[in-house]
């Protein structure tokens, strides 16, 4: 058994109801400080729904939910509780176009998340900080006067990364967060993020429906299915092993070679034709 | 039948708050209705009692808005203080003008904009601008306005068509109440006109708009069955509104054109303080109002079976 | 259906002549330029390509590269004021030169379904009527026979309940379940060219591999040719027999599907194939292409348009535009592809440089 205080996120028995839907039904898993878990699962699965509990975007019907040690089911009730948990678990989106403000300027919006959290800051520091921030995603001095409508889609997510980090958090929940983005671009973020981790050491709870994200990111899995946790494991063990018929059948579904075999069974009257 | 149960609870819930707030705002409205029942004659305490008892004027506010609306549901509205006559029979009488003015208004707006809409929505270019233009200048004109300068033009300058009263007959009337309508309808016309294009437009550019197209139908069912059925449902709802609102508005155009339709005379009976036709006129128009949206409501429904059934997928 | 045959392999490198006869569609150096606020935006440049009768052909780049509206411009779909140069011919006829009753019975043929069923299909008119307006409409065919004819379709790809579907509306039906309905709609007037516009990126890992085999099965036994357009490489070659990858407009590769993937010719696919995560196992360091995907617009035409984020960039790159021009069994617009194999293994190396 691992010190509590050797976990950055931990999720105990949570539940969450709309009306009669259960859509998070007692899930629970966590994250030891610097690790990265992949919560997999398809539409509907819960998956965001655990996200916005973790966040405080939601509240939880049962359960608990601790970051760094410390509880954060209730809602926050002084603002420096929220700043608090600010620095604990930030969270970026899958489409950074609706999760960034259209008017303002990337520079303003890191300098007003940094001005938040380091009030001691004078300007000249502050100014540098953003700059910093905007290094460590790959993005350019000349970005800070851009706004999010002038940036390719791969540079809307870096810019949402460098919030992310601009609160200096403990755990970064990664919603969807390449999903949009092309291929091309989506390996220069998944690599920007693996690089981020192991430079600052941060947790990441990487939701995603991608297996090979998955693979790609994290160390540890949870699979999700109709809200709850159907298998867990390291992420090896959950994607080259799956035990549960829910996991085998996602892992199968990925193409691939062994895809091709699978559909090119099937009996059909044009065989020669096959795909080769 | 849940849709229509539920409808049914608004739109009760709705007569009766209305009816409330009528008759709250009369009880309140500055003046006492005793003095228009004596005209500022000085009567003795003893007449004074009779009529307060007889109008109820000293029972408490809620006892009072008790009988009344209980009466109204029996169609009792009250006697005029002014006339003594039956309310609900004033109303009667003068109700044909009012109903036939918003009617006819309510047939340009659908037939003339409605339209100009679909022409200006599908015919771009000189036909579309023309429109668009027009509809901009005519939706800016207020009623009592369009009313002075379409009497001035027509039953002035050029005597077509009469300016003043209601006409009798059918063909009387319906030439009587030309200008009227007219000038009622005018900028709801413009609103129709312009919603109308702006759906069609909106509609086409829709992405199942383009597989209809791929398909191979043709051109004219693609926009009948695709563009035109779907731009029907904010096309409806805005010109349901647009009617509806009317009701209020024709009380200018009333007196504008000397009618003498339920409008008009609500405007005189609120100026004599005769309290009992201002509460039952007002109820009417809301109730007329009400009913309206209803009815925008269920062709709402008729026409969109994602609010009919309910959004569920399964 | 006997008459239809798989397409010829490699029917772009290889002269016509074989024994399947000339392919299905033919797209010759097409270029289309649509005007945006009074100037001309190029979206299309010099694309070339076949699909044999019976072939499956994908077309693969990233968002922007002129995927949708090469499918567009085949179907004669392109928006209005596009401009339009070189020639697309379905079965011998010049598509350009349809007109009605022709352009609606080619439309028929071609049948096209997209990635989003949501907003594809009309979510106020119900699936019997979505699905059979088009026999109704187009071929007189009788109400009754025609709901007949959906519901045994939609027991083809897999929807048992059909009668009761057909009288649901869009917004009742799930997404893997709309995409069905889709592609069992498409099938109902016989087309024989399928255009498929990512039709599974909307779905769910598992449903999309469901709708992919149920594509796959249709398609050898109606003898379809397909069109299918996905920005995963991976995908393609399980469904398509050869694939073409676009980029900035313009097709730069074409070739069987296996060998695009695993022996790919030109840079660019090859950085699209060691750019993606693997499931199988995890990179110490995925191989990233520099830079970022550019539109038509922005690319060169006096130079490669690829150049700026190529590894292999030598001086002779930005001196003229490559042309598409034969390689082994596939085709290529690089200059230097072929003088140096340029595997998987060896861009990692170059690009470790
Ligand atoms: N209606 C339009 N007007 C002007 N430009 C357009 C229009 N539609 C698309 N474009 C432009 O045409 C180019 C090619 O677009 P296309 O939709 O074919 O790309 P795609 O390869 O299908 O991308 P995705 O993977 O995102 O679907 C893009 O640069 C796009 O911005
Ligand atoms: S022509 Fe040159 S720059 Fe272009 S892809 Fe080939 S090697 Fe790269
Ligand atoms: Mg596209």
């Amino acid at each position: 058994m691992k010190l509590t205080d050797d976990l950055a996120l931990e999720v105990s028995g949570l539940r969450k109801t709309y009306g009669s839907v259960v859509a998070v039904d007692d899930v629970s898993f966590a994250i030891r400080r610097g690790g990265s878990l992949g919560l997999v699962g398809e539409s509907g699965s819960g998956k965001t729904t655990i996200a916005k509990i973790i966040l405080g975007l939601e509240s939880a019907a049962a359960g608990q939910v601790r970051a760094c040690g410390r509880d954060r089911t209730a809602a926050a009730r002084t603002l420096g509780e929220r700043r608090r948990r600010a620095r604990e678990v930030q969270i970026v989106f899958q489409d950074p176009h609706s999760s960034l403000d259209p008017r303002q300027t990337i520079g303003s919006m890191l300098e007003a998340v940094v001005r938040l959290h380091h009030r001691d800051l004078i300007a000249g520091e502050r100014r540098q900080r953003v700059m910093d921030l905007l290094d460590m995603v790959g993005l350019h001095e000349r970005h800070t006067a851009a706004l999010p409508r002038e940036m390719s889609g791969g540079q809307r997510q870096r810019a949402a990364i460098a919030r992310a980090l601009a609160a200096e958090p403990e755990v970064i929940v990664l919603d969807e967060s390449v999903a949009a983005l092309d291929v091309s671009i989506q390996a220069q973020v998944l690599n920007l993020l693996a690089d981020l981790r192991e430079r600052l050491s941060v947790t990441y709870l990487l939701i995603s429906h991608d297996l090979a994200v998955v693979r790609q990111l994290t160390d540890t899995a949870v699979v999700m299915c109709q809200g709850q946790l159907v298998e867990s494991g390291t992420t090896a063990q959950v994607l080259d092993d799956p035990q549960h018929i829910y996991t085998q059948r996602l892992r199968a579904s990925v193409p691939g070679p062994t895809w091709v075999r699978r559909v090119s069974a099937t009996p059909s009257i044009l065989d020669e034709g096959g795909a080769s | 039948m849940a849709f229509l149960a539920k409808r049914a609870a608004i739109l009760v819930a709705t007569i009766l708050v209305a009816s409330f707030v009528i008759f709250a705002a009369m009880y309140m409205a500055p003046g006492k209705p005793i003095g228009a029942l004596t005209g500022g004659r000085s009567v003795s305490p003893q007449a004074l009692e009779a009529l307060e008892q007889r109008y109820r004027l000293n029972e408490p506010f809620l006892s009072q808005y008790g009988h009344w609306l209980s009466n109204a549901i029996r169609g009792d509205l009250g006697v005029s203080i002014a006339t003594k006559q039956d309310v609900s029979e004033l109303i009667v009488e003068r109700a044909g003008i009012t109903l036939s003015l918003v009617l006819y208004a309510a047939v340009l707006i659908v037939v003339i904009g409605i339209g100009l809409g679909l022409l200006a929505g599908l015919r771009p270019g000189w036909v579309d601008t023309s429109v668009v233009v027009a509809s901009s200048a005519a939706a800016a004109v207020p009623a009592f306005l369009s009313a002075i300068v379409l009497t001035l033009i027509f039953a002035v300058t050029l005597s077509w068509l009469p300016a003043l009263g209601a006409g009798e007959g059918v063909v009387d009337r319906f030439v009587h109440l030309t200008l009227p309508a007219i000038s009622l309808a005018l900028s709801s016309i413009a609103v129709v006109a312009r919603v109308t294009r702006t759906s069609i437009r909106e509609e086409s550019r829709k992405e199942h708009v383009q597989t209809a197209v791929s398909r191979g139908l043709p051109r004219r069912a693609v926009i009948i069955r695709h563009v035109l059925r779907n731009a029907a449902i904010p096309i409806t709802t805005v010109t349901g509104i647009t009617i509806a609102s009317l009701i209020a508005v024709s009380a200018v155009v009333e007196s504008a054109f000397s009618l003498n339709g339920l409008g008009q005379y609500l405007i005189v009976s609120s100026s004599s303080k005769d309290l009992a036709v201002v509460q039952g006129i007002s109820l009417v128009l809301v109730l007329a109002f009400v009913l309206l949206n209803v009815v925008v409501d269920l062709a709402y429904a008729v026409l969109d079976p994602r609010v009919r059934l309910g959004a569920k997928a399964t | 259906m006997t008459g239809s045959q798989p397409g010829t392999p490699f029917g772009v490198a290889r002269p016509t002549s074989s024994a399947s006869g000339p392919p299905l569609v033919e797209v010759d150096s097409l270029s289309v330029s649509i005007q945006v606020d009074g100037s001309a935006r190029s979206i299309l440049r010099n694309v070339s390509l076949t699909i044999g009768r019976g072939e499956a052909l994908a077309l693969v780049g990233e968002s922007g590269s002129g995927k949708s509206m090469t499918a567009k411009a085949i179907d004669r779909l392109l928006p209005a004021g596009a401009r339009q140069t070189g020639s697309i011919s379905f079965d011998g006829q010049d598509v350009a030169k349809m007109t009605g009753a022709a352009l609606r019975s080619y439309r028929a043929d071609v049948a096209m379904i997209f990635q989003d069923p949501r907003v594809a299909i009309n979510p106020v008119r119900s699936i019997g009527d979505f699905m059979t307006e088009v026999l109704r409409t187009n071929t007189r065919v009788r109400s009754r026979v025609a709901a007949d004819r959906a519901v045994k379709m939609l027991a083809r790809v897999g929807i048992a309940d059909g009668q009761r579907r057909l009288e649901q509306y869009p917004h009742e039906l799930s997404g893997g379940l709309l995409q069905r309905v889709m592609i069992a709609s498409s099938l109902l007037t016989e087309p024989r060219l399928l255009l498929a516009d990512e039709p599974t990126t909307a779905l769910d890992v598992s449903t999309q591999a469901e709708v992919i085999e149920i594509l796959n099965d249709l398609r050898r036994e109606l003898g379809l040719a397909v069109l299918f357009i996905t920005h995963d490489l991976e995908l393609a070659r399980t469904f398509c027999d050869r694939t073409a990858v676009m980029y900035a407009g313009e097709i730069v590769e074409v070739g069987d599907s296996s060998a695009v993937q695993e022996a790919p010719l030109h840079p660019y696919s090859a950085g699209l194939a060691a750019a993606r995560p693997r499931v199988d196992r995890r990179l110490a360091r995925l191989e990233a292409i520099p830079g970022r995907p550019l539109s038509a617009v922005e690319a060169p035409d006096d130079a490669c348009s690829f150049a700026p984020r190529c590894v292999h960039r030598v001086n002779e790159c930005d001196e003229g535009h490559p042309e598409l021009r034969p390689l082994g069994l596939g085709m290529v617009r690089c200059i230097r592809a072929g003088g140096t194999a340029l595997t998987e293994k060896d861009v990692n190396h170059e690009a470790h440089r």
